[in-house]
């Protein structure tokens, strides 16, 4: 940070208050008063010179603190084999809504392996196979605190999850987001032996837009307006009638533009819901509608910090943002498996020239 | 490449309320261990000039960079050096805790009960108010740790969210945000992750019940060197250029300054001894007695 430094000097030949006004003969005059007299004459020894004032500059040195990226990982619950989240609302506290979160993949894959929810009220067990946004609810008999397990046995083990919820549900207070999982072993070493470990509560604040949004946007929209060049010939017909009012010009499918008005003063005609007026003296003014910054414009992401642009990072270090999307084929390189080659242009292109053909 | 650069110095237009003015006085230059060294409170004496009608903006506009600074007269009441140090407000405080966001665990961060900040600086403690600022922390010694600072990078209010670790008696505490209603603050700053030719050299943060020192970066700290003196090149022009006279009579030898004002007048006689002989011209300053019949109008009609 920059620091500046500045002297004044302060004496009789500066200051207009140490002149004081004398009259003799007719003739007004001023005569001067020592600076030690000046400056301890006042109530109590302060100074006579309470107006004394400097008018100084302040300046600011600034860093762009960065900027906000998209978060450069994928954020997902961190163990999709078997997961639950769950909701309640104060309209009905003892009813509580189960939403299994584990990997619809995962459970492709393993279709033998089920998930049973044990509702921790000694009702018994259920299965929940269905993922989110299915749900199951439960209606709870009388209030405490119970614990929600969701069980999934699968060839190498079992994997249990817990967390606890409180009935009746009053408002929004977690008392145990992250929840618990648990893995027992089916065999090795580590056969029959739990192994367990907390959850990562996945819902940190509130992520929706209109949280975000304040009062950056206006509900009635403001006009924006302007000149530019005339757009009128992108509106033009096949045919004799070139120009036509109220005839929509459809493009790619979809409504371009339409002429509103023709007459003698103006013009009228849309293009993409902006209004364009064209004079005879060749001037074109368009109109739109504005609302300014709207949560159509937002997203919602996480953010991280580029703090390689703080100059604070205090190693080399490479940052990069490029991203490699493996198994993604060219739309012009078509690969075919071998048992969808029905006809011999495939067959002589696949793999590249594998077999060897011989024309006869 | 570069497409254009850009100026990286701009007219602060921070509010008096954000400014600490420290007044160092010393009667002379060599006088270094007998000083006076004290705060002066920057919202009365500092004032931010306005646009007016001649500067192109409003009249509630503040102008940027140029401030008035007033001399209390309670202070500023002796000849010497005051050596004005101007710097941006410290908001002393301490860490309540050192923690990281429950949903991401890599975003670490430190805590300030806002209970624990000066109510007149409050109002920095709101969701993204702390950026920029600069923290800079405190031995257990009450010493302070030098050429250490952090950057604040982000501000927000959280709430606790409390995990017992399995096999441990520890308590894993996390952060998760939330809009109000809160009396923490979770701070992110920078540099807080770890090179990534070293991922386990994390950078120190602070440590729960460290105390800190938070400050912003609105402008840049100046100093002021004010020498209140007897005497200026203007005063002693008077003395050299300025209109005189001298009385005959009396011999009062008055000096004027350019609006022929009474700058100094002094008796100017011989001392002889009982021979008549010479001994000393002697020019005295009559300091508070003077003679208004010498007024230049008067002498000179």
């Amino acid at each position: 940070m920059k620091s500046d430094r500045t002297y004044y000097l302060i004496s009789p030949g500066v200051l207009s208050d140490d002149i004081i006004k004398e009259t003799y003969s007719g003739n007004t005059f001023g005569v001067y008063s020592a600076m030690t007299e000046i400056l301890s004459g006042g109530t109590n020894g302060s100074s006579l010179l309470t107006g004394l004032t400097l008018p100084i500059v302040f300046t600011q040195t600034y860093n762009d603190l960065g900027y906000y990226t998209p978060f450069d990982g994928y954020i997902l619950q961190k163990d999709v084999v078997n997961n639950f989240v769950y909701s309640a609302n104060t309209t009905s506290p003892f009813e509580l809504f189960v939403y299994n979160t584990s990997d619809k993949e995962f459970k492709k894959f393993l279709q033998l392996a089920d998930y049973v929810i044990d509702w921790g009220d000694g009702s018994g067990t259920q299965s929940i196979n269905s993922t989110s946004p299915s749900y199951l609810s439960h209606t709870y008999s009388y209030s405490s605190a119970f614990t929600v397990t969701i069980t999934q046995t699968n060839p190498w083990g079992v994997t249990t999850v817990k967390k606890t919820i409180t009935v009746p549900f009053s408002n929004i207070t977690i008392t145990n987001p992250e929840g618990n999982i648990t893995f027992t072993p089916q065999g090795g070493n580590w056969s029959g032996t739990p192994l367990s470990y907390d959850f990562i509560f996945s819902g940190d604040a509130e992520n929706n837009i209109s949280s975000q949004v304040s009062s950056n946007y206006v509900s009635v929209p403001f006009m924006v307006t302007g000149y530019t060049k005339s757009r009128l010939t992108s509106l033009g017909n096949y045919g004799t009638v070139k120009y036509a009012t109220n005839v929509p010009i459809i493009k790619n499918g979809q409504i371009y533009g339409v002429i509103d008005e023709i007459n003698n003063d103006y013009t009228a005609y849309t293009i993409n819901d902006v209004t364009y007026y064209d004079y005879p003296d060749g001037t074109t003014l368009y109109m739109e509608n504005s609302s300014g910054l709207t949560a159509n414009d937002l997203s919602v992401s996480a953010i991280t910090k580029q703090e390689v642009l703080l100059d604070m990072v205090s190693s080399p270090e490479i940052q990069s943002e490029v991203f490699i999307e493996r198994g993604k084929n060219s739309a012009f390189e078509g690969i075919e498996r071998l048992g969808e080659v029905d006809n011999i242009g495939d067959l002589t292109r696949y793999g590249y020239g594998f077999y060897k053909i011989n024309k006869v | 490449m570069a497409l254009g650069s850009y100026g990286i110095t701009r007219p602060a237009d921070m509010s008096p309320e954000d400014v600490e003015i420290i007044m160092h006085y010393t009667p002379s230059r060599d006088v270094t261990e007998d000083f006076v060294l004290k705060t002066l409170d920057a919202a009365t004496i500092l004032t931010p000039y306005f646009h007016n009608n001649n500067t192109g903006g409003n009249t509630n506009e503040i102008l940027g960079g140029m401030y008035n600074l007033t001399l209390p007269s309670t202070e500023f009441n002796e000849k010497g050096i005051y050596t004005l140090y101007i710097r941006p407000a410290e908001i002393r405080t301490t860490i309540t805790d050192c923690g990281v966001l429950s949903a991401l665990p890599n975003v670490k961060g430190i805590i300030v009960d806002l209970n624990n900040v000066d109510p007149k600086f409050r109002n920095k403690f709101v969701a993204q108010g702390l950026v920029g600022f600069r923290v800079e922390y405190l031995n257990d010694d009450g010493t302070k740790i030098p050429n250490f600072y952090r950057i604040v990078t982000s501000s927000f209010y959280c709430e606790p969210v409390t995990t017992n670790l399995t096999n441990s008696s520890q308590k894993s505490i996390r952060y998760r945000y939330v809009e109000n209603g809160s009396d923490l603050m979770f701070c992110t700053l920078s540099p807080s992750s770890a090179p990534s030719n070293k991922p386990n050299a994390t950078p120190y943060i602070g440590q729960p019940d460290q105390d800190i020192i938070i400050t912003n970066t609105f402008f840049n700290p100046i100093t002021l060197d004010i020498e209140m003196a007897e005497h200026d090149i203007d005063t002693l022009a008077i003395a050299l250029y300025g209109n005189q006279t001298k009385s005959m009579e009396d011999g009062i030898y008055t000096l004027y300054d350019p609006s022929n004002n009474i700058y100094k007048q002094y008796n100017l006689f011989e001392i002889r001894d009982e021979f008549n002989n010479l001994l000393f011209e002697v020019r005295q300053d009559r300091g508070d007695n003077i003679d208004f019949s010498k007024n230049f109008n008067s002498v000179i009609n």
